[in-house]
């Protein structure tokens, strides 16, 4: 068993007019990534404000490392590492400058803080430019020495509120990527927020979808789309005319039949098999080139959850 | 502890001053003090500079106006640049934080006061000295000077740090700042002076008679320990108004 990392307990946030977080109920493992998906103003940057100590909970509770976060706030921002909405660097300060600060803020030695920037910053491809003053770098290269920043001081656990929101696609990918490998290197525990299905796919073991602040559907990102998708199946092929679709309809356990070109959507219960449904398409006179199941993409899977509600995991 | 604190008052330091840009402005701002206090002001007065005991009051508010600028930016400027959030993200604690950013503002109003009052003293010396005697200020002012423009440069950057806790921009902050140095130069005066003008007339002349048969060193130590005591309640407000939570929750 993996000793748990972060632990919320019906943990909820009221602000003057709204539930940010309401009763969130989390376990996550060390060494997981786990992605925290939601669409605008569903309480995630107001959860991880919680998990650091920087806002109180309204009630519930919530432990990172072991550290209750209102008991204990400062133990849980010494072991965990944090970038937030913004960058939080300093922009007249040089990207060494800005590392140096954190390092010596969380409490690392000199030599420790030199040798860490190299480590750092060299596989980025930042480290011959840390003497530039951060307020001239492009986006990109800000949000990379953000990350940086934040997995600084060898944290236990780091938190991202969307790492990749306002870059470029390329750009994204490209943190995406790093991201990655740095998570792997440093086996450092993740809590991602973010509402780009492309991170969660990309980055996560384990994702939570949220919505209104309260937790809809957790999770790995396949067996979510699963989940949301496994009762689809798509048939191609020829002549799959209206005869099909009303036979199709007939039989027990397929729920709808929607032509979309020369191929079927069927979204069937779960109980249905394929081969079933293809030795009727065949009985009746159609010709299949090919048929897939569960083909969500993760994206379609989140929405469905999202306008679907509780009741999909 | 002390190390976290030095640690944010080097980085203010690096940011606010010596940052690009506004370095130049800085150096100029600099230079120009020096050359107005230290160089013009006492040639203007003469021996007179470092003699006459109303010294002390004319330095007092010098610092007012070097820690005005650090001050105003101390949590506006991390605010209106969105560091805030992440600097209160470290394990820094609000001490640290806090008393960074105002030890940074004292180092600095103070440093520059005393550097100030050297320099003059040269000047006077160069200028006016007589063969063989040189021109000191006269002890207890020296010590008044030490002093006050220590305990008045406190009050004003913890009363400034409050402000621009409170502000959401660096210019709000400033112009607060501005206002309430300005009342705290003259209100004191302006409710003292009303305060004398009501009273009749005999009262006036034998108020006069108190003061002058006074201690002025026990006066002066009286107004010392006013300015301590009501630094510390400021400080004490201060700690008491930043507290992590209540910097995002709003
Ligand atoms: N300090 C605050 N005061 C009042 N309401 C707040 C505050 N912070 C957040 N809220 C509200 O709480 C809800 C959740 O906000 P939060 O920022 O946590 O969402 P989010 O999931 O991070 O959204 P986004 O994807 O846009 O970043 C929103 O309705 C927001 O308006
Ligand atoms: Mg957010």
């Amino acid at each position: 068993m993996s000793e748990i990392a972060i632990r919320t307990q019906g943990l909820t946030r009221d602000f003057p007019s709204v539930r940010a977080v309401d009763s969130l109920d989390l376990e996550i493992p060390t060494g997981v990534v786990f992605g925290f998906l939601g669409p605008n103003g569903s309480g995630k940057t107001t959860t991880v404000r919680l998990l650091l100590g920087l806002l109180e909970p309204t009630s519930g509770r919530a432990e990172v490392l072991g550290h209750d976060v209102t008991v204990d706030p400062q133990a849980v921002r010494a072991s965990t590492g944090a970038l937030m909405e913004h960058s939080g660097l300093y922009e007249r300060l040089t990207a060494q400058e800005n590392l140096q600060f954190f390092g010596r803020a969380a409490g690392m030695s000199r030599g420790d803080v030199k040798a860490r920037i190299r480590e750092l910053l060299e596989p980025l491809d930042l480290f011959d430019r840390r003497g530039e003053q951060v307020g001239t770098w492009s986006r990109g290269m800000k949000q990379k020495l953000a990350v940086a920043r934040s997995l600084m001081h060898r944290p236990r656990v780091v938190f991202l509120d969307e790492p990749t929101a306002g870059l470029d696609p390329v750009a994204a990918a490209g943190l995406r990527d790093d991201l990655a490998r740095l998570v792997a290197e440093e086996g450092v525990t993740v809590f991602v927020n973010t509402h780009h299905l492309a991170d969660a796919e990309r980055l996560c073991h384990q994702v939570g979808v949220v919505r209104e602040g309260r937790l809809l559907a957790l999770g790995h990102p396949d067996e979510l789309r699963t989940a949301a998708g496994g009762r689809r199946l798509e048939i191609a092929g020829h002549g799959l005319g209206d005869q099909i679709r009303e036979a199709l309809l007939a039989m027990e356990g397929v729920l709808e039949v929607r032509p979309e070109n020369s191929r079927l959507l069927l979204d069937l219960s779960p109980d249905v098999r394929t081969p079933d449904i293809v030795r009727l398409v065949m009985e009746h006179g159609g010709e299949i080139e090919e048929v897939r199941r569960g083909s969500e993409t993760l994206e379609e899977a989140f929405m469905s959850l999202l306008e679907g509600g509780a009741d999909a995991v | 502890m002390l190390s976290d604190i030095w640690l944010v008052v080097v980085k203010e330091y690096r940011e606010v001053l010596l940052r690009q840009g506004g370095r130049r402005a800085n150096i100029l701002n600099m230079v120009l003090i020096f050359a107005v206090f230290g160089v013009f002001m006492p040639l203007q007065t003469g021996e007179w500079w470092v003699q006459q005991p109303w010294t002390p009051i004319f330095w007092a508010w010098l610092p007012l106006f070097l820690v005005s600028a650090l001050v105003a930016d101390s949590f506006a400027g991390e605010r209106e640049r969105h560091t805030l959030e992440t600097l209160l993200t470290t394990r820094l604690s609000d001490k640290a934080i806090l008393f960074g950013k105002i030890a940074a503002a004292v180092i600095y109003g103070y440093g520059i006061l005393l550097a100030v009052m050297v320099v003059s003293l040269f000047t006077i010396n160069i200028a006016f000295a007589a063969p063989r005697r040189l021109l000191f200020y006269r002890p207890d002012v020296t010590l008044a000077v030490i002093v006050f423009g220590f305990l008045i440069t406190f009050m004003v950057t913890v009363i400034g740090v409050m402000i621009s806790l409170k502000a959401s921009t660096v210019r709000q902050a400033g112009q607060a700042l501005s206002l309430g140095i300005l009342m705290l130069l003259f209100f004191p005066g302006l409710i003292l002076g009303y305060l004398y003008r009501v009273l009749p007339g005999d009262t006036q002349v034998r108020l006069l008679d108190f003061i002058e048969q006074l201690n002025p060193s026990i006066v002066l130590l009286t107004v010392a320990l006013i300015f301590v005591a009501v630094d510390a309640i400021f400080l004490a407000i201060a700690m008491k108004r930043f507290r992590r939570s209540r910097l995002i929750d709003e």
